[in-house]
């Protein structure tokens, strides 16, 4: 098992974010992490990353808990711009490279010129867009075991959010797993192995897209509107 | 690994520095050029303007090399560790006290250099680039002038010596440790974290003067019983509060730094 969440829970406060969350992901598998705002996918990502403590429970990344260890082959990509804007996409890929073992330089650049995007430039003058992508790219030119997709097609137009889930397909390799939290399902169902949909913080449903169309006889995204009916 | 974040901390900011760096330089060298000939200056009215324009500007860039040392320190640890650029520094394998040392270390090298600069600059319009060096030996000269009559003063004067310098060279790591505790403290929250921080930052800071009045008091508590206090044991009391207050003053930051860093690493929560 790649990633084992046991009784995962996390508060803010009074407010409940995750409550007991039991999870087991695989690897090799495309993972559409779905449910409507305020479920708790981005908390769920950002405990596996590292980037929050969770109140309860433990996860797990191949066998190690969430720290050093697990920095090293998660490969995480937030919902917001988080490279330095003094930087130069160069210095990005420099920067990458230096702490990241896994990061392969050749892909980076490959990527960017296919997009192109002058390494020289700085993302001070980059509008957000490109910046997204400049990360995206860093993101999936590592060769980790587990990379978390925080909304990665959220702010971007229907051309670019092809040429991003274009790019996930073809940078993961077959021993990795990829969780995309989005709530733009019908963009990301065509390249799912499996949903998990969360609601109010507790896992609803996890199961294969195949599944899902042969016992429902519906798309995922024609369950997750049943679902998640307000 | 630490070497490598010392690298981007340094990439970061560097031009700020050299900005602010040169521009102390330059009015050094134009201040020294304007005030060789000061009955010239007096005597022409553009001239006199200019020098106290340049002067003016002088005295502010030397406060403003100290000053942005730690403004940029501040604001570059807040923006790197908890703000946006904090989710790429977190996911990053390297342990949360070598993030922490990394920004402790570049404050020192761009400290260090603002004190060179202010140094140099000094003796550009001094017309001496080694007036540190002479002050040293005109000291040690006057000093061996005076024999042993004078050794008390001596050893007073070099004990003062020794905390001034003690101050200086612990000043940015006294007032980092406390950014760095007040932030983490701050990050515990899940709102305002940023004005949180701030109100931590001076509960700290009144409380730390609160126990350094204690222990000033305490070391005090002797004198009050005497009717009149020998110079002896005036300075004897000078010297124990000084020393008393340093000791505190450090293990008080050095906690503040740990605690800083357990709390990034145990307690993260970034917004």
């Amino acid at each position: 098992m790649l990633t084992e969440c046991k009784n995962l829970s996390k508060s803010y406060g009074k407010k409940t974010a995750l409550d007991n969350v039991n999870l087991n992901i695989e690897s090799g598998k495309i993972i559409g992490l779905l449910g409507p705002n305020g479920s708790g996918k981005t908390t769920l990502i950002k405990i596996l990353s590292g980037i929050l403590s969770a109140s309860g429970g433990e996860a797990f990344i191949d066998g190690k808990p969430i720290g050093l260890e697990t920095k090293k082959i998660v490969s995480y990509l937030p919902e917001r711009t988080y490279l330095s804007e003094w930087m130069s996409v160069k210095q990005t890929v420099d920067f990458f490279a230096d702490f990241y073992a896994d990061f392969s330089r050749d892909t980076a650049y490959d990527m960017l010129q296919r997009l192109n995007i002058n390494p020289a430039d700085r993302l001070k003058t980059m509008s957000k867009g490109t910046r997204e992508k400049v990360q995206l790219i860093l993101v999936m030119s590592r060769n980790a075991k587990l990379y978390l997709l925080d909304e990665p097609i959220g702010g971007v137009d229907p051309a670019a959010r092809d040429y991003i889930l274009k790019t996930i397909l073809s940078n993961y390799n077959e021993n990795a797993s990829v969780v995309i939290s989005t709530h733009l399902i019908s963009d990301v169902e065509k390249v799912l192995d499996e949903v998990i949909f969360l609601k109010y913080g507790t896992v609803t449903l996890h199961s294969s897209v195949d599944e899902i169309r042969e016992k429902h006889g519906k798309s995922v995204d024609a369950l997750f509107r049943e679902v998640f009916a307000c | 690994m630490l070497g490598k974040l010392i690298k981007y901390d340094l990439l970061a900011d560097w031009k700020h520095y050299m900005v602010i760096y040169a521009s102390t330089l330059l009015l050094s060298v134009m201040t020294y050029f304007l005030e060789r000939d000061m009955t010239a200056v007096q005597n022409n009215i553009f001239l006199l303007i200019a020098d106290h324009i340049v002067s003016a500007m002088l005295v502010f860039t030397a406060f403003a090399t100290v000053v942005m040392v730690f403004v940029l320190a501040v604001t570059r640890f807040y923006k790197n560790i908890v703000r946006d650029e904090g989710y790429l520094m977190h996911t990053l394998p390297v342990h949360t006290w070598q993030l922490i040392a990394s920004k402790l270390i570049t404050v020192y090298v761009w400290f260090a250099a603002a004190l060179a600069v202010i140094c140099v600059s000094t003796g550009i319009l001094m017309g001496d680039p080694f007036w540190l060096f002479n002050i040293f030996d005109e000291y040690r000269e006057a000093v061996n002038g005076l024999g042993e009559r004078a050794a008390d003063i001596v050893y007073e004067v070099n004990t003062f010596l020794g905390y001034f310098v003690g101050s200086v060279a612990l000043m940015p790591f006294f007032f980092m440790s406390h950014i760095y505790f007040s932030l983490a403290l701050g990050n515990l929250s899940n709102g305002h974290k940023l004005g949180i921080a701030v109100v931590m930052f001076f509960a700290i800071n009144i409380a730390e003067q609160f126990i350094v009045t204690i222990i000033m008091a305490v070391c005090a508590s002797e004198l009050i019983t005497m009717e009149s206090v020998p110079d002896s044991t005036m300075l004897e009391f000078m010297d124990n509060s000084m020393t008393a207050s340093m000791i505190v003053a450090i293990v008080l930051s050095v906690g503040m730094i740990i605690a800083a860093e357990r709390i990034f690493a145990k307690k993260l929560n970034l917004e």
